[in-house]
C-alpha cells in the first residue's frame, strides 16, 4: 500500500468513525435517552471498599460492578449517550486494530458491523450496560493476545484466564473461542500445546469454582452476568453478535468481511457509512415512542412533577396501565383524580388505580406508591424494602426507605439507607436533605412531604391486606378522621368498579374530609343513581355539585335514547361531549 | 550527598517523632469515660475471642489506648481516627497472660495539642473458653421475599468468616433451620424449601435429604431440637400464618394456625406424632431436650378457633418425661403459666448442666423476632423459680444457645436499630449470675452500623462444619429419601 492509499484510509477510518459517533450519541441521547433513565433507576453505584468487595464474590461479578458505575453516569442521559458511544467506537477500533495486525488489510466492514450491531443490541432498553463493556473488554484481550503472540508475552493469556474468567465471568468465553479460532487459524509457534493448556485451565477454572470455591449453579458459573433478560431477549442479535467478534481471526484468514485494499473500490470506501445508514434506518424504525412516553411519564413522576404528567398525557394520549397509574397518582396527590380521572383511560379491574402485589415483576417497583400516596406508610416501606430483597438497591428505593422510615421515627435504620445514599455519585444532595431530618421528628413533620404523609397515617392499626388491596381502602376511610387523598382514592375505585349507589352512601365522607365542592365524577354517579333508582342519598349540608350537572345527564340520556338501538352509533355520539364523564364509563367501558 | 542524607534523616526523625506521639505522664484527666462503638466496657470476655477492636465516638485530633493486665503486661495503641484495632497475636498473648484477672483500659484524647487522660474501665477474662464456632443464618430481616440466603460459620477466635451453606446453589430455595445437636456438627441439619425441598442432615462427610412430610404431618417439621444421643430430632410442625400491620410499627405478624410436636427416629427413618396429651386441642411448638434426653420441653397454647385475637394467644411453658428405648412420652406437666401474666414463652433452652432454662418472654403468639418487648428470662430447674436475666434491653431479644461449657450465653439482640439482630455473648457463671452482653466483635468496629442483614439462628459449635458447593448442590439434586410413618 503507498502512503496515499494508507492516508485514504485512515481519512475514510476517522470520517467513518466521527460519523458513527455521531449518528450513536445523536440517538441515544435524542431518541433512546429512556434507556438510559431505565437503566439508572434499576441499579445503584455506591463509591465503597464494602461495594467493591460485594462485588468479587464470584465470577462475572466485577463486570457487573463496572457496568453499575457505567449507569450511575446514566444520570445525565448526555454523558450517558457519549460513554456509551466511546464503548461503541472503542469497539470498532479494536476490531480494525486487530484485523489489521492480522492481514494489513483496513477491516472497515467488520470492523462497523461490531459497532453497528453493539448500537442496535444498545436500543433496547433492556441491554444493560455490561454487555457491550464486556464486549468491550473482550476485544481488548482478544487484540492483546493477537498483537503479543510471540515468546513469553504469547503464553499470558493462557497463564491469566482464570483471573480474567473471574473478572469477566461469562464473557471471558467470547474471548476464549477468538483466541481457539486464532490459534488453529493462523497456527503461530506451539500453537497445540497453547490451545491445549488454555483449554485445560478453563476446564479446571469452571471446575474448581464449581465443586470447591462458589455457591452458584454451574449455570450461573459459566454464564453470569450474561443473561438473555439482560439483553432485553435478544437472543438472535446477542448471539450474531458474539459469532462475529469470535471468528473474527477466521473472518481475517478466509477473507471474508475483509475486503483487499487494491480492490478498494469507491463503493467499498463508502461500505462503513452505508452500514451506519442502513444502521440509522433500522433504529429509527425499531424506535417505540410508547416506550419512551412511559419513560418520560415515570421520570416526572419521581422528579413529583404531577401536573406536567397530567398535561403531557392530555397531549400524548396512553393506554399503558402503568403510565395511567402513574397519572392516577398524580391526580390524587393533586386532589383531582374525582374531578379529572376520566379524562384519560381507565381499566374496569381497577388496574389503573392499584397494582395488584407481584413478587417477580416490574409492578413491585411501583407499586408501593399506592400506599405512599394514601398514607399507608408501612405497607409502602413494605413494597421498597422487598424489592430492595428481590432486585438490590435502586435510587428511587432507597429514597422511598428513607422517606418512609423517617415518617415512621425509625432513625436509626433510616440512617443506614442515608449511609448508603450518600455513597452514591449523583443522589448526594438529597442524601445531606434526609440527614438533616435524622434524629429531628420536628424537621420530618415540617417537611412538605413527609409531614404530609406523616399526618395522614391509619389512625388505627389493621392487618393489610394485600390480595384484596381495595379493601384497604375501605378500612383507612372508616377512620374518624380520614384524609382527602385516601377518600378521593376510595371514591375512584368506587367509580371504576361502577357502584354508584356505595358513591352515594359514601356522600358524608367528602364532609369528613374537608371537600368544600363535591367533585366532577362523584356528581355524576350521585346524579345518575338518583335518576335511575330514584333513590334518596345522604343530605350534604355544606357542599354541592355542579348546577349544570342535571342538565348535562339528561342530554346525555338523550343522545342515548336517540341511538338505542345502536350501541357503537350511541358511543361515537356521545364520545364527543361525554368520554370524559363517569356515565360514559358507565355504559361503554 | 551529604545533603540528601540529612533530608533523608531529618524525614525519618520526623516520622519516628509523629509514630511515638503519646501522652506523658501528668497528662490532664477527665472524669469520664468516652463512648464506645461497640460498648465493651465492663464485659467479662471468654480468653480466646477474637480482638475486640472498637471505636472511640469522641471527637480528638488525636486517639491513645493503654490496655494493661493485672500481670503488668500492656498493650498500647494510637489512633486518629479513634478506630482501635488490636494486632490478633498481641491480643491473643495478652488474654492468655491475664486469663481470670482483669484488663484495665485508660483512653487519652488529644485536643488543641495536649493530651487528656478519662477515666478507665475494665473487662474481666473468663478462663473459660468459649466455643470456637458461631453459626448464623443472614438475611435481610424482612417481610416475605428472599433471594440470598447464607448460613455462616464464624471463627470466634478471629474474624474469618466461611460460607457453610448458600441458597444460591439451591436455585435460591429457602433454606432455615439449621440446628447442632448440643454444639456438635457432627449432628447437624437444617431445611430447604422449594424445588430442593427436604431436610438436610450431615452424616459423616455427606448430606442425606430426606422428606420428613407423610400423610400424617402434613405441615411437615420445622424448629428442630436434637436428642442429645444424635437418634431422634424433634420438630414442631406449625401452620403459620404471616399479616403486616398497617400502623404499628412492628413490621410483620406471625401467628400459628395450628401446630404439634413430631419426633424423627433418624436410624429407622420413621417420623410420628408425639403423644403429649395434645388431641386437637392444643398448639405445641418449640421443642428442647434436657441434656440427658429423658425430659422434653415445650411451648403450648390453646387451639385457636376459625375466629381468634393474635393477641390473645399465649404459650406456656411444659414438659414431659421421654423413654428412649420405647419412644413414648409421659404426662405433659405444666411447669411456667405464662398466660396468667399475660405473658407468652418461646424457644426454651436448657444449659448444658441442665440446671438452668432460658425462655424468650414476651406479650402474645410464638414469633418473638418482632416483638421489641420480647426479654430473655430464665427458670431455676432444681427449684421453678424463674427471673428475668440482667442482659436485656428496650428493643426485642429472642432466639439464644448456650456453649458446649455452659459458661457463655448466645442471644440475638435488636437493641441496635431496632430491625437486625445481632449476637450478643454473655458470660453465665456457676452460681446463676450473667454478666454484662457483648456483640460479636468484628475487625471493623463499625460494622454493624452498615451491615444490614440480620444475624438468624446463632448457635455455637465446637467444631467446624465442612461442605463444599459441589457437596450441597449433589445433595439439592439427589432424591429425598421418604422418612416412614411409625411402624406398628
Amino acid at each position: 500500500m503507498n502512503l496515499t492509499n494508507r492516508n485514504k484510509e485512515k481519512l475514510n477510518l476517522w470520517a467513518a468513525g466521527i460519523v458513527l459517533l455521531l449518528v450513536s450519541v445523536l440517538f441515544l441521547r435524542f431518541f433512546n435517552g429512556h434507556m438510559f433513565f431505565y437503566q439508572e433507576k434499576s441499579a445503584i453505584f455506591f463509591l465503597s471498599s464494602d461495594f467493591l468487595k460485594e462485588h468479587l464474590n464470584y465470577p462475572g461479578r466485577m463486570l457487573e460492578y463496572l457496568g453499575k458505575l457505567l449507569s450511575a453516569f446514566y444520570h445525565s442521559e448526555t454523558l450517558g449517550a457519549l460513554l456509551m458511544s466511546a464503548i461503541i467506537l472503542g469497539s470498532v477500533c479494536l476490531v480494525r486494530a486487530t484485523v489489521f495486525h492480522l492481514t494489513r488489510r483496513n477491516g472497515l466492514l467488520i470492523s462497523f458491523l461490531v459497532g453497528a450491531g453493539m448500537l442496535l443490541l444498545q436500543s433496547n432498553y433492556q441491554f444493560a450496560a455490561f454487555n457491550n463493556i464486556g464486549i468491550l473488554l473482550q476485544l481488548v484481550a482478544i487484540y492483546i493476545s493477537i498483537r503479543f503472540d510471540k515468546g513469553i508475552a504469547s503464553w499470558l493469556p493462557v497463564a491469566l484466564f482464570p483471573f480474567w474468567y473471574f473478572l469477566t465471568g461469562g464473557f471471558a468465553w467470547l474471548f476464549l473461542a477468538a483466541f481457539l479460532v486464532f490459534q488453529i487459524t493462523f497456527r503461530p509457534a506451539k500453537w497445540l500445546v497453547r490451545i491445549s493448556i488454555i483449554s485445560a485451565t478453563a476446564l479446571l477454572s469452571c471446575f474448581i469454582s464449581a465443586e470447591l470455591l462458589f455457591y452458584q449453579t454451574q449455570a450461573t458459573l459459566l454464564t453470569y452476568p450474561f443473561t438473555i433478560q439482560h439483553t432485553g431477549m435478544q437472543f438472535r442479535g446477542s448471539g450474531a453478535m458474539m459469532v462475529l467478534i469470535m471468528a473474527i481471526p477466521l473472518w481475517a484468514k478466509a477473507g471474508l468481511l475483509i475486503p483487499e485494499n487494491k480492490k478498494l473500490s469507491r463503493w467499498a470506501t463508502a461500505l462503513p457509512f452505508l452500514i451506519i445508514l442502513a444502521t440509522a434506518a433500522v433504529l429509527y424504525h425499531k424506535c417505540d415512542p410508547r416506550d419512551r412516553e412511559y419513560f418520560h411519564v415515570e421520570k416526572l413522576f419521581y422528579q413529583q412533577k404531577y401536573e406536567e404528567i397530567n398535561q403531557y398525557l392530555t397531549k400524548h394520549p396512553s393506554s399503558n396501565i402503568l403510565t395511567l397509574y402513574l397519572n392516577n397518582l398524580a391526580l390524587a396527590e393533586t386532589g383531582q383524580l374525582t374531578e379529572r380521572m376520566f379524562d384519560y383511560p381507565q381499566a374496569p379491574d381497577g388496574s389503573t388505580l392499584i397494582l395488584k402485589w407481584e413478587i417477580t415483576s416490574e409492578v413491585l417497583k411501583r407499586g408501593g406508591y399506592f400506599y405512599y400516596t394514601t398514607g399507608m406508610v408501612n405497607e409502602a416501606l413494605r413494597w421498597a424494602y422487598e424489592y430492595m430483597v428481590m432486585r438490590g438497591h435502586t435510587p428511587e428505593g432507597l429514597k422511598m426507605l428513607i422517606k418512609t422510615e423517617l415518617i415512621n421515627s425509625n432513625h436509626q435504620v433510616a440512617e443506614k439507607y442515608v449511609n448508603l445514599l450518600e455513597q452514591t455519585i449523583f443522589y448526594r444532595r438529597e442524601a445531606r436533605k434526609y440527614r438533616q431530618m435524622l434524629y429531628n421528628d420536628e424537621a420530618v413533620a415540617s417537611d412538605p412531604e413527609l409531614g404530609a404523609k406523616r399526618k395522614i397515617r391509619p389512625g388505627s392499626d389493621f392487618f393489610m391486606l394485600t390480595e384484596a388491596p381495595a379493601a384497604n381502602l375501605k378500612l383507612l376511610v372508616s377512620d374518624e378522621d380520614p384524609a382527602r387523598v385516601q377518600v378521593e382514592y376510595y371514591l375512584a375505585l368506587l367509580l371504576l368498579q361502577k357502584d354508584a349507589e356505595s358513591i352515594a352512601m359514601n356522600l358524608p365522607l367528602l364532609v369528613k374530609a374537608g371537600y368544600t365542592r363535591i367533585p366532577r365524577h362523584i356528581d355524576e354517579a350521585v346524579a345518575i343513581y338518583k335518576q335511575l333508582h330514584q333513590a334518596d342519598v345522604p343530605e350534604l349540608t355544606y357542599i354541592r355539585g355542579n348546577q349544570d350537572t342535571g342538565q348535562r345527564l339528561l342530554q346525555f340520556q338523550q343522545g342515548l335514547e336517540q341511538n338505542r338501538s345502536n350501541r357503537e352509533q350511541a358511543e361515537s355520539t356521545l364520545y364527543v361531549h361525554f368520554r370524559n364523564t363517569f356515565w360514559y364509563y358507565l355504559f361503554f367501558r | 550527598m551529604i545533603n540528601y542524607r540529612l533530608t533523608y534523616l531529618t524525614a525519618l526523625l520526623i516520622f519516628l517523632y509523629a509514630c511515638s506521639d503519646h501522652p506523658v505522664p501528668g497528662s490532664g484527666k477527665t472524669q469520664h469515660t468516652p463512648l464506645l462503638e461497640p460498648d465493651y466496657t465492663g464485659v467479662t470476655i471468654p480468653v480466646n475471642i477474637a480482638p475486640m477492636n472498637f471505636k472511640i465516638q469522641e471527637k480528638a485530633e488525636k486517639y491513645f489506648v493503654e490496655v494493661n493486665g493485672t500481670d503488668g503486661s500492656s498493650v498500647n495503641i494510637s489512633s486518629k481516627s479513634g478506630t482501635i484495632a488490636f494486632p490478633v497475636k498481641k491480643w491473643q498473648r495478652l488474654l492468655r497472660q491475664n486469663q481470670n484477672q482483669e484488663l484495665t483500659y485508660t483512653i487519652y484524647l488529644k485536643n488543641n495539642g495536649e493530651w487528656q487522660k478519662t477515666e478507665p474501665f475494665t473487662q474481666k477474662i473468663s478462663g473459660d473458653p468459649v466455643d470456637p464456632y458461631l453459626y448464623y443464618r443472614l438475611l435481610h430481616p424482612g417481610y416475605i421475599s428472599w433471594t440470598e440466603i447464607s448460613i455462616k460459620q464464624r471463627n470466634l477466635e478471629s474474624f474469618r468468616e466461611k460460607t457453610v451453606v448458600e441458597n444460591n446453589v439451591l436455585s435460591q430455595n429457602c433454606v432455615n433451620c439449621h440446628s447442632f445437636n448440643r454444639e456438635n456438627p457432627d449432628n447437624f441439619l437444617f431445611h430447604v424449601r422449594g424445588s430442593h425441598g427436604g431436610t438436610y442432615f450431615m452424616e459423616g462427610d455427606q448430606l442425606k435429604k430426606v422428606n420428613l412430610k407423610t400423610e400424617d404431618i402434613e405441615n411437615g417439621a420445622t424448629y428442630p431440637r436434637w436428642h442429645p444421643s444424635g437418634k431422634f430430632v424433634a420438630f414442631s410442625s406449625n401452620k403459620v400464618v404471616q399479616q403486616f400491620h398497617s400502623a404499628d410499627m412492628k413490621k410483620i405478624e406471625v401467628s400459628d394456625l395450628n401446630s404439634k410436636l413430631v419426633l424423627y427416629d433418624i436410624e429407622k427413618n420413621e417420623i410420628f406424632e408425639i403423644e403429649v396429651g395434645n388431641h386437637g386441642q392444643f398448639m405445641d411448638t418449640y421443642p428442647e431436650w434436657s441434656p440427658c434426653g429423658t425430659q422434653l420441653f415445650f411451648c403450648r397454647a390453646a387451639q385457636i378457633g376459625e375466629v381468634y385475637d393474635y393477641q390473645d394467644i399465649r404459650y406456656d411453658l411444659y414438659r414431659a418425661s421421654f423413654d428412649p428405648a420405647t419412644r413414648t412420652f409421659g404426662e405433659p406437666e405444666r411447669m411456667v403459666d405464662a398466660g396468667a401474666m399475660q405473658k407468652s414463652i418461646s424457644f426454651p433452652r436448657v444449659s448444658p448442666d441442665g440446671n438452668t432454662l432460658v425462655f424468650t418472654l414476651h406479650d402474645f403468639g410464638c414469633f418473638p423476632i418482632w416483638h421489641e418487648e420480647a426479654d430473655l428470662h430464665a427458670i431455676d430447674l432444681q427449684n421453678l423459680r424463674a427471673f428475668e436475666l440482667p442482659v436485656n434491653s428496650d428493643k426485642t431479644e429472642s432466639y439464644h444457645s448456650w456453649s458446649s461449657n455452659g459458661r457463655w450465653l448466645l442471644f440475638s439482640s435488636k437493641r441496635g436499630d431496632g430491625l437486625s439482630a445481632r449476637p450478643y455473648i454473655a458470660w453465665s457463671g456457676p452460681d446463676g449470675q450473667t454478666g454484662k452482653p457483648f456483640v460479636l466483635p468484628q475487625k471493623d468496629p463499625e460494622f454493624y452500623r452498615k451491615f444490614l442483614k440480620t444475624y438468624n439462628i446463632p448457635e455455637f459449635a465446637t467444631t467446624e462444619v465442612s461442605f463444599t458447593p459441589s457437596k450441597l448442590r449433589k445433595a439439592a439434586e439427589s432424591d429425598a429419601l421418604q422418612a416412614n410413618r411409625k411402624s406398628r
